[in-house]
């Protein structure tokens, strides 16, 4: 049955070749069965494999490998397949909130002019995170790592003929692409000092390293660059909140569930080298903590629906990268699979109010959809309930105090970073509920007769359930249980902030609007919402120098060579235009002369 | 070669066209054609007096070997000549249809 | 009997009738005359075979003649069927007016 492993990356790989191949020319029913088709027979191997590789439970880890991709000298990476309890979690997740993202969009993308293109762009999507996290060797996880940057980029810019959608998705490739290219030095650096990338090969030799060396230092330093930037966080995130460009099943499907959490499986799959590298460590901590309070305080003041979600995530990524600094890798991945559910479920959802609303994304101008979408009220709310870890009912509560948990009982963690985490439960439950209150609560400023398609309810639904359920599913990790709450006053804690946040939400936005009056609260306001002033500093010290010197360079001495072979062709052109005038006894005397010149020659010669 | 007396008769070339001929052919027209053909035939004496033949009796042949050469060895030729003619004629006959006539046809 | 010609006699006629035509097919405007220069080519070339074959003692000289001369009275008709276009089209038969294809 394990041998069935294979199937799971390779079956959306061709559903991708065939909707390539002839998705133009068939009908979108026939798209959309195809490519939901390959990604449900995907997900049932990953659940035949997964259901298998927990229940014998004995071994550890299982890999199987297709066949060798290259071999130069002494490295022959494999294209080869690893399970262990790390990637079956990752496995499933990705195949499962998958499937049901790309059923629900066969609903939602109906109508475009683009079906085709965005299955096959999904389905190569979904083929390349499953690569990443299925992946033996750090070459071919670098391979997977690529292809969602690629697939990232081409669905930003899905509705290419906008320029704005363009720039985002080449922002987006650009900024992850400063992450990806420290992350190849790291990939050189450590093929250089141990000779392969075989990620358990890897763990061996490691094993025997003396831990906060400067090899270990570096190694780790340049592969958190790369986590950093598809996972966007500081100082990295600058592409996120533009990259809800692209249409919502994108941004709930790469920006929210699986890809931008690539980074978090980076680190988690290579904690070996972290964990030799413990100045790194408590760097990623640090990073996380400054994330999540940046994206909270950024969420807060947003307008769009879709960019307070954006903000929204990298403060949850913020949390997961902090669990891996104090080393709680079992709860950056419990956290990682619960955001999966909740994150999507609340993109989906507000796909469904941005169409209802006709494509107005200002949640200012939205208002009192309770009584207009109900079933999507419950929807939002049981996300938005989700993602402030509202106490004992939901699988975001059981995760974020797992995580505040382990920060509080870390050697490393300390006070400070238990504090952040906790500063940043109140900010999610203001910001999420804020939203929800504004969008659905209060008189309704827009005329509203929608009624979402049957498959979007189902998807919408499963995902809810999921959101309050994944609490109590048992991981195949070295977790005891999931109810497990530790100390109760770091329960209590997390409770008792997240009803908070839910409370003054309440006050501050469900009843009134109130507007902020001095000056010192509208400059700060102003901060959080240009994401404190990232884009500008970027835009100022790297982008208008670049251009600058690129409109300097215009005519530079190379350019000249091609000016003048293009002038000497011209003239050449005009010179040689002289012999064709149209003239017949020009043409006659032209065939003399050439008949001279070779009678010429045969006589000579 | 009567053709061209035809061709003549029917366009009705009268002696204003001999004379603006002639107009034309003043000195400069002449220089650049009587250059090449100068150079021409100087090539060509060249080339014929360079070898030494011997002076052999110049033979009449007579039209009865010509006559069983045309229908002994060359008879392929001779049909194929008789094609030519052919394609001459229909060629002749289709260039030569005036344009009025031939906007009314539909295939070429 | 005739008395021998040396064949570069003959061949030198040729040349020169030759030279002639071509004098005639660049001098010219008029479309009928360099025709009527093409064919005095035709000719020369044909007076050249004629001379070579008469000294071969072979008949396929005349043979030769022969073809060149079918050839030349196919080519004459299609010619002055075109001059005949042309006349149509442009009213003139100078060749100087018919250099549309210029480069």
């Amino acid at each position: 049955m394990l041998q069935l492993l294979w199937l799971n990356p390779v079956l959306p790989l061709f559903g991708f070749a065939a909707l390539v191949l002839f998705g133009r020319r068939i009908s979108n029913t026939a798209v959309a069965w195809i490519s939901a088709g390959t990604v449900a027979l995907s997900a049932v191997a990953a659940a035949a494999v997964g259901i298998k590789f927990i229940i014998t439970g004995r071994e550890s880890w299982y890999s199987q490998t297709l066949w060798t991709w290259f071999k130069i000298g002494d490295f022959s990476p494999g294209i080869s397949f690893y399970l262990d309890a790390l990637s079956v979690v990752m496995m499933l997740v990705v195949s499962f909130v998958g499937l049901l993202i790309i059923i629900y969009s066969t609903a939602f993308m109906a109508g475009d002019g683009g079906y085709s293109r965005f299955f096959a762009y999904m389905n190569l999507f979904i083929a390349s995170m499953l690569i990443l996290v299925l992946a033996d060797n750090l070459l071919f996880l670098y391979l997977g790592w690529e292809g969602v940057g690629l697939c990232s980029y081409l669905l930003i810019g899905f509705w290419y003929k906008d320029y704005t959608n363009a720039r985002a998705a080449i922002k987006a490739f650009l900024v992850t692409r400063i992450g990806d290219t420290a992350m190849a030095v790291g990939l050189f650096l450590l093929f250089a000092s141990f000779g392969t990338l075989n990620i358990n090969s890897l763990a061996q030799q490691i094993s025997n390293q003396p831990s906060g060396s400067f090899l270990m230092n570096l190694a780790a330093i340049l592969l958190l660059a790369g986590a950093i930037g598809k996972s966007a966080q500081v100082p990295l995130q600058v592409w996120l909140p533009d990259a809800m460009a692209g249409p919502t099943p994108v941004s709930a499907l790469i920006h929210a569930a699986t890809m931008v959490t690539a980074g978090v499986y980076l680190i988690a799959r290579t904690n070996f080298i972290f964990i030799h590298a413990p100045d790194v460590l408590k760097a990623v901590a640090i990073i996380g903590a400054v994330t999540l309070l940046l994206g909270g305080f950024s969420a807060l003041v947003q307008r769009d629906i879709k960019r307070v979600l954006a903000y929204s995530t990298i403060s949850q990524i913020g949390y997961m990268f902090l669990a891996l600094g104090v080393g709680a890798w079992p709860a950056a991945i419990f956290h990682f699979m619960v955001h999966a559910f909740f994150k999507s479920e609340l993109f989906l959802c507000a796909g469904v109010v941005i169409t209802a609303v006709k494509g107005e994304h200002d949640i200012f101008k939205m208002g009192g959809l309770h009584r207009k979408l109900p079933m999507l009220f419950w929807a939002f709310l049981i996300g938005c309930a989700s993602l402030s870890a509202l106490p004992l009912v939901t699988a975001g509560f059981y995760s974020k105090d797992l995580i505040l948990l382990e920060v509080w009982e870390s050697q490393s963690g300390g006070i400070f970073l238990w504090s952040a985490g906790l500063i940043g439960a109140l900010l999610t439950s203001l910001y999420s509920f804020r939203m929800f209150f504004i969008v659905f609560l209060g008189r309704s400023n827009s005329h509203v007769e929608y009624r979402p398609n049957f498959r979007i309810s189902i998807v919408l639904t499963i995902l809810a359930f999921l959101s309050i359920a994944g609490g109590f599913i048992k991981l195949p990790f070295e977790m005891a249980t999931t109810t497990h709450t530790g100390s109760e006053f770091n329960g209590a804690a997390a409770g008792i902030t997240s009803l908070a946040g839910i409370v003054i939400a309440y006050l501050l936005f469900a009843k009134k609007r109130f507007k902020l009056t001095s000056k010192y609260s509208i400059a700060i306001h102003d901060l959080c919402y240009a994401d404190w002033g990232f884009d500008r500093i970027y835009q100022n010290a790297f982008v208008r120098p670049y251009i600058w010197l690129a409109n300097a360079d215009k005519d530079d001495f190379i350019d000249t060579i091609y000016d003048w072979l293009e002038a000497a062709g011209k003239a050449c052109s005009r010179a040689l235009s002289f012999s064709v005038n149209g003239n017949l006894r020009w043409y006659a005397a032209g065939v003399t002369i050439g008949s001279i010149i070779l009678i010429a020659v045969v006589i000579l010669l | 070669m009567v053709l061209f007396v035809f061709v003549i008769m029917m366009l009705n070339l009268g002696p204003q066209t001999a004379q603006e001929e002639k107009s034309r052919l003043n000195f400069k027209v002449w220089l650049g054609p009587a250059v090449l053909a100068a150079i021409l035939i100087i090539e060509l004496i060249y080339a014929l007096t360079k070898e030494q033949t011997n002076n052999f009796e110049a033979v009449i042949v007579s039209a009865k070997e010509v006559g069983m050469s045309l229908f002994g060895t060359y008879l392929p030729m001779v049909e194929i000549a008789s094609v030519l003619l052919l394609a001459g004629l229909l060629g002749a006959y289709h260039l030569g249809r005036r344009v009025s006539d031939s906007q009314d046809v539909r295939k070429g | 009997m005739m008395a021998s010609i040396p064949l570069e006699y003959g061949l030198g006629l040729a040349a020169v009738l030759f030279s002639l035509g071509l004098i005639g097919v660049l001098v010219r405007r008029n479309i009928v005359f360099i025709l009527l220069s093409i064919e005095v080519m035709l000719n020369a070339c044909g007076l050249a075979f004629v001379a070579a074959g008469s000294h071969l003692k072979q008949p396929d000289g005349q043979v030769m003649y022969f073809f060149i001369l079918t050839m030349a009275a196919a080519e004459v008709a299609v010619g002055l069927a075109l001059v005949m276009q042309m006349y149509h089209k442009f009213n003139t038969l100078d060749t100087n007016s018919a250099n549309r294809m210029r480069g």
